[in-house]
């Protein structure tokens, strides 16, 4: 009889032994999905340990018919920045019959118009090359390029700023900061992007600089939860105020690449849902041309 | 007993969570063992009436490429690194233009045999370049990568970075032997 009750309190010590163990494996699982999918971003981890650096905290509440975003402000340091992240929307996802119909508004542009200009982005603007719509020496394209090492990459012997030195473009057209949305920190990249600003108008005095919205994501990109729409709006939010502070143009090419959904427009999207089609290319040089022109 | 049968439930979940965590071996990891990519040279000589076009086109058909273009001559050397032009006879280049993915299917014919063996150098060196790209930007496609065929056989040099690498090989011997 006592053997039995030594065997039952072994027994029962395993079992809550188990019980343990397999509590802290779902709480680690949830945490890689969470992570996996976009929910809980490296950001949010660092920002764990340094609550006083946190970046902003995004609580997004899905209804069945309505989309509701809270946002807590910043709280800075005296190191970090005094800008504050924007309000970041959700696409409505609501299709209409009309979404293809708008977003193909126009491609027409005249290839004499950018004979001096100079492009500068990641995988994206590669294609610029690739399509053949301009020679290697009017783009700096990398894949993977993002506004931190847009700053130092090289290629061919040159950096994106040296190789503008070297050219003394017309006009000068940045893309960046898609490649970034999963682990840079959105205010973080809009920063680098002025500072690579700040570089281009100091060896090129004379050109115009043109800063161009990172473009959007499909639907079916943006639930994957690498890069999402909110990253998307969020970005191109901070863009565009670093643009009015530094006093160059921002150029919303996003708005001209989704559909009626707020997504990217299946029109010009590539399968993965984040690069362009050969359309999209002839969509955004034809919407720089027209936006200089006016 | 019901206790056992719990202690032996738990066991069993515990037992099947450490075995699924294991077996979660990264993709590219696996083919990159499964298939290294290959650099080869054979001595077979095709028949003279084949084009290069005409085996990338067969290719496609079976083994299409997102957004795939065709390059012109004057932009080989923007691929391939000290490729010499002056040297091809005939040739077809396709990439995917979108840079969304690394495929590309590249079949050349050189003036010499001679020609082809320098000339698999840079295809060597465009391969290494897409792996040194790709790797940390799109790891689920290194696959394609991976698996990727350089071969030589007499004046003909082919590179193939496609989703079935294998199948793709085995339409390009069906021109070239």
């Amino acid at each position: 009889m006592a053997k039995k009750n030594k065997v039952d309190g072994i027994s029962l010590a395993i079992v809550i032994l188990n019980i343990a163990i397999v509590a802290v494996l779902i709480l680690l699982v949830v945490l890689i999905y969470l992570y996996m999918t976009g929910k809980l971003e490296p950001a949010d981890v660092a920002n764990m340990d340094q609550p006083k650096e946190a970046a902003s905290i995004v609580t997004t509440v899905i209804t069945t018919d309505t989309v509701e975003t809270e946002i807590e402000p910043e709280e800075e340091t005296a190191e970090t920045t005094t800008e504050t992240e924007p309000e970041e929307t959700e696409p409505s996802g609501e299709e209409t019959e009309e979404s293809t119909l708008t977003a193909i508004e126009s491609d027409s542009y005249d290839e004499s118009f950018f004979a001096n200009d100079y492009f500068i982005g990641d995988s994206i603007y590669t294609g610029l090359i690739n399509y053949g719509y301009f020679p290697e020496s009017q783009v700096f394209a990398q894949v993977g390029l993002n506004p931190d090492s847009a700053l130092t990459k090289e290629e061919g012997g040159y950096t994106a700023v040296s190789k503008a030195e070297a050219m003394q473009p017309k006009r000068i057209f940045i893309m960046l900061g898609s490649n970034g949305l999963a682990y840079l920190g959105n205010t973080h990249m809009a920063d680098q992007m002025k500072v690579l600003v700040e570089q281009l108008r100091e060896v090129c005095p004379d050109s115009y600089i043109y800063v161009v919205s990172i473009p959007p994501v499909t639907k079916e990109h943006d639930a994957e939860g690498q890069e999402t729409m909110v990253m998307v709006n969020g970005y191109n939010k901070l863009l565009k105020s670093m643009c009015e502070e530094a006093g160059v143009v921002y150029l919303d090419l996003c708005s001209k690449l989704e559909d009626n959904t707020g997504y990217f427009s299946e029109a010009y999207a590539e399968a993965d849902g984040l690069h362009f089609l050969g359309t999209a290319y002839k969509r955004m040089l034809s919407f720089f041309q027209r936006s200089i022109e006016l | 007993m019901k206790k056992k049968i719990l202690l032996a439930m738990l066991t069993a979940v515990l037992a099947v969570t450490a075995a699924s965590c294991g077996g979660n071996t990264p993709a590219s990891t696996t083919k990159a063992t499964e298939a290294p990519a290959t650099a080869d040279t054979a001595a077979a000589e095709p028949a003279a009436d084949v084009n290069a076009a005409d085996i990338t086109k067969a290719v496609l058909d079976e083994v299409p490429i997102n957004s795939a273009f065709e390059k012109k001559k004057e932009s080989l050397p923007d691929y391939f690194d000290g490729l010499d032009v002056d040297a091809i006879e005939d040739f077809s280049y396709y990439i995917c233009a979108s840079g969304a993915y690394p495929d590309e299917i590249a079949v050349f014919r050189f003036k010499t045999s001679d020609n082809a063996d320098a000339a698999v150098k840079a295809v060597v060196d465009r391969l290494a370049y897409q792996k040194e790209t790709y790797e940390t930007y799109t790891p689920d496609e290194m696959y394609k990568i991976d698996s990727a065929v350089i071969k030589q056989t007499g004046n003909w040099v082919y590179y193939l970075v496609t989703s079935d690498n294998e199948k793709a090989e085995s339409i390009v011997k069906g021109f070239l032997g």
